[in-house]
């Protein structure tokens, strides 16, 4: 069973999360009756985009500069595709500090890997450059 | 997001309200080391926040060393469920002094 459940395309802008996030709570309300795991699913996916905003494009990108978000239902798990036009990440330098290592930054990674049960950089993906999947397993209380 | 800022028994309290993300962070950022810079003990008050991402953690990072390395008072004050279960899950709720009261607050 492959349900989608949403897929949007927008400018990578920090000014769109809100959007996003509002699209991603809509859309994933009636998957679980946990509250909890509709934040912590919208929080991954949010700092999976500021990702991109931040750190994919560099300052000098001319083209196409967005997020393209796929989230979908296959059996028991939600599984989210975020893509983007920019030139390959090294998946080598995407990683989580260390907690012990008090000091802004580098939270976002961490978050991601803490909520979802599956995350997999799949580099570059027909036009997209990068193509980030995270899954998480749907469980009700 | 909104910011608002009173004084309450000598503390400066900045107060978040609404979603503090990537594009409200900044603000909130510059508005808590500005009080730090200005010499005030800053407690954030965090009752009113919706949503919190590592961008506003970040914020709450940077006060809280600026304010280590000066040593001023910074400490989060009625901290909400929804901000607290993002700073739980970035290991911070114990790092962080946190106040349920103004009245609660040890210097």
């Amino acid at each position: 069973m492959h349900e989608t459940l949403l897929e949007i395309s927008l400018p990578a802008d920090a000014c769109n999360l809100r959007e996003i996030r509002d699209k991603i709570r809509n859309a994933t309300l009636t998957l679980t009756d946990c509250v909890e795991t509709v934040d912590r699913i919208i929080l991954a996916i949010n700092e999976a985009c500021m990702n991109v905003i931040q750190h994919a494009y560099p300052n000098d990108y001319n083209g196409q500069r967005d997020i393209v978000l796929d989230l979908y239902r296959d059996e028991n798990y939600l599984v989210i595709l975020v893509k983007d036009h920019a030139p390959t990440v090294d998946p080598g330098n995407i990683k989580p500090r260390d907690l012990n290592d008090i000091r802004p930054g580098g939270l976002g990674v961490h978050f991601i890997r803490e909520i979802m049960n599956e995350v997999e950089y799949l580099g570059q993906t027909g036009e997209f450059g990068n193509v980030l999947m995270m899954k998480i397993k749907l469980v009700n209380q | 997001m909104e910011i608002k800022k009173r004084n309450e028994s000598g503390y400066s309290i900045i107060s978040l309200v609404g979603e503090v993300d990537l594009h409200f962070s900044p603000k909130a950022r510059e508005e808590i080391l500005k009080a730090l810079k200005n010499n005030e003990n800053v407690l954030v008050e965090l009752s009113e926040v919706s949503y919190i991402d590592s961008s506003g953690i970040a914020s709450l990072v940077e006060g809280y060393q600026m304010s280590k390395k000066s040593g001023q008072t910074f400490g989060l004050l009625s901290v909400s469920n929804a901000a607290m279960q993002v700073l739980k899950l970035a290991r911070l709720d114990s790092v962080f002094p946190i106040y349920d009261n103004v009245e609660d607050v040890k210097d």
